[in-house]
């Protein structure tokens, strides 16, 4: 027998109170957890395309904000391949095709570059160039072989489906690759792409020789800018970045409403065993022991519904990745995010048991016991 | 310190007063009492003449206006921890029993020890041990609410015993029992005074309580009264 067994016994004395308390929690946590785990993923989607693939400059058009308009000259990979300290580079051609209501991005890619080597090929084989074929990321090939479809309208041009590939980036589970040439023809772009991918010799991978090799790509042509993979990473997800802080005030927001709402319980539970309270006081329990009962009573209903909101909260990100307009992202939850949920639980806890606590501990027993 | 006090009282007030700002009264007026280790005490007097003031300034849940209360010699308001000083000396026996419903009678007289966050088996056999020694050993895996007033008296005196107190306090333990009930207890009360000596101070309207403490004490308007 121990205090945690009498605390849980009485909490489940009031069986609808406990169970609207836990309820609320749950909701609100897993509505914070869908709502951080959607910009998390989002983001962590980006980073790794290229990230995993050692690329350490990006070649794009000056002055263009946006990474599917921007467009450069795809004969550029070859004067960038000629600069020194440079080991290899590919051009990526970005569509974004509407595929039965929603956006699929398309990528092509030089069919001899690296870029090929970066994804493993799963089912099939890789699309040969000029026969209007296609591979399908993992995901969106589940998608389309569930459908008994194997081929897909981009622009107008049908293309076969010839193979399906597992990509280390999240974004591109739910896109098409097909080759460059292919891609520049369907879509009227011969000659163009969205960007150049500059990956660096391990000897040259330092701010300064980064710095020397963007100078003199930049100073090849006044229309294209070189810039580091992450900054163009970072400019690229601005606006995932402002969508991830708005859902963090909102998840702020939703988990203030969880202390608050637990706070009210714990208040009323309080009111309710005052004169118990006033009770423990008198036979001998220190005022210390009391508020620790209540942080007690509030962790054990917090960890109850946090621990339904987790799990609640997880099938739902994975439900909302699910569904066809968002799915060209995978839900990638740590177990920093975890960990970061199970703290923003705790403090609201303590939070929701330090106003009972207060309460209490600035009553007069004595009065308690005679006047109630 | 003053000179009177002395290691043999368990309790002396001197001059004791309490003022109640909220209604402009005195609920004691100079009280002076002595009260001896193992001593079973009976206070008497009207409602409202301040007895269970009394007794919540010698558990230190209330603090005097003005006077001084000594503990075994020693000044009660220098004993910083005053909840300390109940869980040790202190077992309180109410009239209203204040068990908690929903919960066995063992679990209740476990409640003073349950800020332990682990309870030992020794206290547990303790807890037992006493429920068997008040007769109410059979209802411990209960719920207090089945007991009758009687038993539950008996469930509240063992809670009272639990930490072995130098001193019980009863506030109108028979207020709530039957005549045959209300001599059980003041027996069972009389019982723990003579075989565990510990000190009994009871607060009652109850005359039976004349042929079990060794002395009554009367107060009246807050004062006390020879008697």
């Amino acid at each position: 027998m121990n205090v945690i067994h009498f605390l849980v016994k009485d909490i489940f004395r009031k069986k609808l109170r406990v169970f609207l308390t836990i309820g609320g929690i749950s909701i609100g946590i897993s509505l914070c957890i869908v709502m951080m785990g959607i910009g998390e993923s989002i983001k962590n989607s980006f980073k790794d395309v290229y990230g995993k693939r050692q690329i350490d400059i990006i070649i794009q058009e000056k002055e263009q904000m946006s990474i599917l308009l921007g467009r450069v000259d795809a004969g550029l990979v070859q004067a960038a391949q000629r600069t020194p300290g440079v080991e290899d580079a590919a051009a990526t051609l970005l569509y974004i095709n509407k595929f039965r209501g929603a956006a699929c991005p398309v990528f092509g890619w030089e069919p001899e570059g690296f870029l090929f080597n970066t994804v493993k090929i799963t089912q099939g084989r890789k699309p040969s160039a000029g026969k209007k074929e296609v591979m399908a990321g993992e995901a969106l090939m589940k998608s389309l072989q569930k459908a008994n479809e194997r081929q897909v309208k981009i622009k107008g041009a049908t293309f076969s489906v010839v193979g399906a590939f597992k990509s280390s980036s999240p974004f591109e589970e739910f896109a098409l690759v097909m080759p460059l040439a292919d891609l520049q023809a369907a879509i009227q772009e011969e000659g163009k792409a969205s960007f150049i991918n500059v990956r660096l010799k391990p000897d040259y991978r330092t701010e300064s020789a980064i710095a020397n090799i963007m100078k003199e790509i930049d100073d090849n042509s006044p229309m294209i800018s070189a810039a580091r993979a992450d900054e163009f990473i970072a400019e690229k997800t601005k606006f995932i970045v402002m969508g991830e802080q708005f859902s963090l005030l909102v998840s702020l927001i939703t988990i203030i409403a969880v202390a608050l709402g637990l706070a009210n319980t714990m208040v009323t539970s309080s009111f309710e065993k005052r004169r118990f309270l006033a009770i423990l006081l008198a036979l001998g329990w220190q005022k210390i022991e009391i508020a620790l009962l209540f942080i007690c009573e509030s962790l054990i209903v917090a960890v109850a519904g946090g621990a339904i909101g987790i799990l609640l909260g997880f099938k739902g990100t994975g439900y909302i990745f699910g569904l066809s307009h968002i799915n060209a992202f995978v839900p990638v939850l740590g177990v920093m995010f975890v960990l970061k949920i199970v703290a923003m639980i705790l403090v609201s806890a303590v939070f929701a048991a330090a106003i009972p606590a207060w309460i209490t501990l600035n009553s007069n027993p004595v009065e308690v016991i005679r006047n109630e | 310190m003053n000179k009177t006090a002395s290691k043999e009282c368990l309790f002396q007030t001197v001059n004791l007063q309490k003022f109640y700002p909220q209604t402009q009264s005195f609920a004691l007026r100079d009280v002076n009492l002595t009260i001896s280790e193992g001593e079973f005490v009976g206070i008497r007097g009207p409602s409202g003449s301040g007895k269970s003031t009394l007794l919540y300034l010698l558990s230190g849940l209330l603090t005097p206006s003005s006077g001084e209360i000594y503990f075994r010699g020693k000044p009660l308001e220098n004993i910083k921890n005053k909840a300390l000083y109940r869980r040790k000396n202190i077992g309180f026996v109410f009239q209203d029993f204040y068990l908690y419903p929903g919960f066995s009678v063992l679990e209740n007289v476990l409640l003073p020890c349950l800020h332990k966050f682990f309870i030992p088996a020794s206290l547990i056999k303790k807890a037992q041990a006493l429920l068997e020694y008040l007769h109410i050993a059979g209802k411990k895996d209960l719920p207090v609410e089945t007991l009758s007033a009687g038993e539950r008296q008996r469930v509240c005196i063992s809670r009272a015993l639990l930490c072995e107190p130098r001193c019980i306090l009863a506030d109108e333990p028979t207020g709530n029992l039957d005549s045959e009930n209300s001599r059980n207890i003041l027996g069972l009360l009389q019982k723990i005074n003579d075989e565990r000596k510990t000190a009994v101070i009871l607060v009652t309207h109850d005359d039976k309580i004349s042929s079990f403490a060794h002395r009554i004490v009367h107060i009246v308007d807050g004062t006390l009264k020879a008697g």
